[in-house]
């Protein structure tokens, strides 16, 4: 796959914009925020 | 492993394996991986995630493997949420389902990556991936997904297609097929 990557070059992937978030998930990544968790 | 993944998300991957295979260890089936830590799989890191969605029917004992490893649940006023948080390791995980693709996916098709030491990881089809992907942008709701689903299958040119082209069906209930993300600009 590294080599694949390599070869095709830069790929758009888009982060997930968050629409369908759960009030669960919506609360966690809050939670996960508060550690200072960024990626 | 190779250096296919951030460092952060391989030393995630590597604590999913340590519960895993606690689990295992107990006599259960190990969890499977899907949702937007498989999407990172899939790509070779190029979107990046520190919250890991997890299927599994025995929830509990998944929980306890992550107590076990350090992992707390977080509480306080107005924080309800049925997921796991390690601080230190600033990472989180959630069991979203009990059954892959509501039952849909092809557990035989799931993908084992090893860790050596600390164990294995399970996780879901990219040919499943792709097609939850498509599922979720012919709902109107995350249009985003369609790029997704399209960079999974750039990098996965062995993908099996008939399945493939079977599931995307499936997924968007006959709105759209596998050509249309074939087609699709990278």
């Amino acid at each position: 796959m590294a080599r694949r990557k390599a070869a095709v070059g830069d790929i758009d992937v888009p982060r997930n914009a968050g629409n369908r978030r759960t009030e669960s998930k919506r609360a966690l990544l809050k939670a996960l925020g508060e550690t200072g968790a960024r990626w | 492993m190779t250096a296919t993944y951030r460092p952060e998300f391989e030393a995630a991957l590597r604590t999913f394996a340590r519960a895993s295979a606690i689990m295992v260890a107990q006599g259960f089936e190990a969890p499977i991986l899907v949702g937007g830590a498989a999407v990172e799989i899939f790509t070779a890191s190029a979107v990046a995630t520190g919250d890991l969605d997890v299927v599994t029917a025995r929830q509990e004992r998944f929980e306890a493997a992550l107590r076990e490893l350090g992992f707390v649940k977080p509480s306080g006023p107005g924080m309800s949420t049925r997921g796991w948080i390690h601080a230190e390791l600033q990472l989180s995980f959630e069991v979203v389902s009990t059954e892959l693709l509501d039952g849909l996916a092809d557990r035989d098709r799931v993908v084992t990556l090893d860790f050596g030491a600390d164990g294995r990881v399970r996780i879901i089809s990219v040919e499943d991936m792709i097609a939850d992907r498509m599922g979720q942008f012919a709902s109107g709701t995350a249009p985003e997904m369609r790029k997704q689903a399209r960079a999974m299958l750039v990098l996965h040119s062995d993908v099996d297609r008939a399945y493939l082209a079977d599931r995307v069906i499936e997924e968007t209930a006959g709105g759209y097929r596998i050509e249309d993300i074939e087609t699709d600009r990278v």
